[in-house]
């Protein structure tokens, strides 16, 4: 899949970031920790989700699609995706 | 001319699998995720594409029919209290799993050891069923419940009629859908004045909730081969694989197969003439076509081998361990699915799917069941955090 995301754009962009490391688990457990998360946090601050569920790619964004302003999606890795969810 | 029949029948049977195994893989068509989901917070990407499906089904089902298609591949079992039970097992089972089916196999396929898991004790829910097939469910469960004979609204008709059912369906379920997304005032322009002033796929399904969020997503040829792929487009692609194996075996199933796969293995190990004479082995099971592989068999494999293939593909295969907090639900969910894909008879793909297209009204009371059980299990699942529906 094709990235949003340049390398350097996304490590920059992660240093002001909470990461949420979720690789493993599978639907719906990314959505309930990204809503949970985005709940947590000021508007404007950016939400990481750190995963390796190709599903998730679909599903986090959809499911938290009320909370968010803006979505992009990095792939650092074979099998690996990094959804990046601003707070509204 | 024989072998060359089989040879025909053996090729195709291969190309349709893996033509499921692609698209399930590559449109992310994950049942449990279109239900689910859709309560949860009324996501419709996967339920259009099961849509979709139904309907491109029923069409091509209905044009099947009149143009000759024999009335035995219509799957249509006795029914009754026992579907709807059996699918609720089978719908909480696939919520706690965290796939169905057909969901199970093409995220095995891309090498989630937590899938591989759940279909083994799925394997284990086949087996003990079947042990406790003579003793408890026919006696208990089965003849007091499955009082209804089945029947199919493609088969109430002349056959020349087929495609007017079929077009009479699809108006029908869109309208209903348009009705729900929209509100009732979308139902008169969608049966009268048609499609043609908008895209055909986003007037017919329009989404339920509109997303208020900025996905940038680069779209050259080649993003697109390699990325997902558009859900909806996928679940017409699979309704159509479905009409065509519809024509070459009867109607799509995937834990027919997959049962059949268990009992040919324990027939290596205790001997086919044993398992025969099993009551459910012998009695349900095989009693179609014996102890041995047949095509829906090489489809099932074939869809595994697809779904492998398109994840190499896209580099999305990936050896993923799964995290030991969710291994009650695999136990759970697997044991449920194998269970309720006995107990409905059939799952996801043989009811809610293959069942719809061919407009089975056994398939649609399974269905009833297995939405009841996701709906319950979602709640349970969301408990954190709610759901919407």
């Amino acid at each position: 899949m094709s990235d949003d995301l340049e390398k350097e754009e996304a490590l920059r962009l992660e240093k002001d970031a909470l990461i949420l490391d979720v690789r493993g688990q599978i639907c719906p457990d990314p959505q309930i920790a990204a809503k949970i998360a985005l709940g947590s946090v000021e508007s404007g601050k950016l939400v990481v989700i750190y995963t390796d569920h190709v599903d998730a790619v679909e599903n986090v964004p959809n499911g938290v699609k009320d909370l968010v302003s803006r979505v992009l999606v990095w792939k650092p890795r074979r099998g690996e995706y990094k959804i990046f969810l601003w707070k509204k | 001319m024989e072998a060359n029949i089989i040879m025909f029948e053996l090729v195709f049977s291969i190309l349709i699998g893996l033509g499921f195994g692609i698209f399930l893989q590559k449109g992310r068509f994950c049942f449990t995720s279109a239900f689910r989901d859709f309560f949860a917070y009324k996501d419709t990407r996967v339920l259009k594409g099961v849509l979709a499906g139904i309907l491109t089904m029923a069409g091509g089902v209905g044009l099947a029919y009149y143009l000759g298609a024999p009335a035995d591949r219509f799957w249509l079992p006795s029914f009754g209290l026992s579907s709807v039970i059996g699918g609720f097992v089978f719908g909480a089972g696939m919520v706690l799993a965290g796939g169905c089916a057909s969901g199970t196999l093409y995220r095995a396929a891309q090498g989630y050891l937590h899938f591989w898991l759940v279909l083994g004790f799925t394997v284990v829910g086949y087996v003990s069923f079947a042990a406790l097939f003579e003793p408890v469910f026919l006696p208990f469960y089965f003849e007091p419940l499955q009082v209804f004979s089945g029947a199919s609204a493609f088969l109430l008709v002349p056959r020349t009629l087929a495609p007017l059912v079929a077009g009479g369906a699809i108006v029908a379920v869109i309208a209903a859908y348009r009705a729900v997304a929209l509100g009732a005032r979308s139902v008169i322009p969608a049966a009268l004045i048609g499609w043609i002033s908008a895209p055909p796929v986003h007037y017919l399904l329009p989404d339920a909730g509109k997303h208020a969020v900025e996905v940038r997503r680069p779209k050259n040829v080649y993003s697109i081969m390699k990325g997902g792929w558009n859900t909806t487009i996928c679940g017409a692609a699979l309704g159509l694989l479905a009409s065509i194996w519809f024509v070459l075996w009867n109607t799509w199933s995937v834990t027919g197969p997959e049962v059949r796969w268990v009992g040919l293995a324990l027939s290596s190990v205790l001997g086919a003439a044993y398992v025969e004479s099993q009551p459910y082995w012998g009695g349900v099971v095989f009693a179609a076509h014996g102890v041995t592989v047949s095509l829906d068999m090489v489809m099932l494999v074939a869809l595994v081998v697809g779904a492998f293939l398109a994840s190499l593909w896209s580099s999305e295969f990936r050896i993923r361990k799964p995290v030991r907090k969710r291994l009650p639900t695999i136990v759970i969910g697997g044991l449920l699915m194998g269970f309720g894909a006995r107990m409905t008879p059939g799952c996801n793909i043989s009811n809610a799917f293959g069942g719809l297209g061919i407009l089975s009204l056994s398939s649609a009371v399974a269905t009833l069941g297995l939405l009841l059980g996701i709906y319950v299990t979602t709640h349970w699942v969301y408990r954190r955090v709610g759901c919407a529906i």
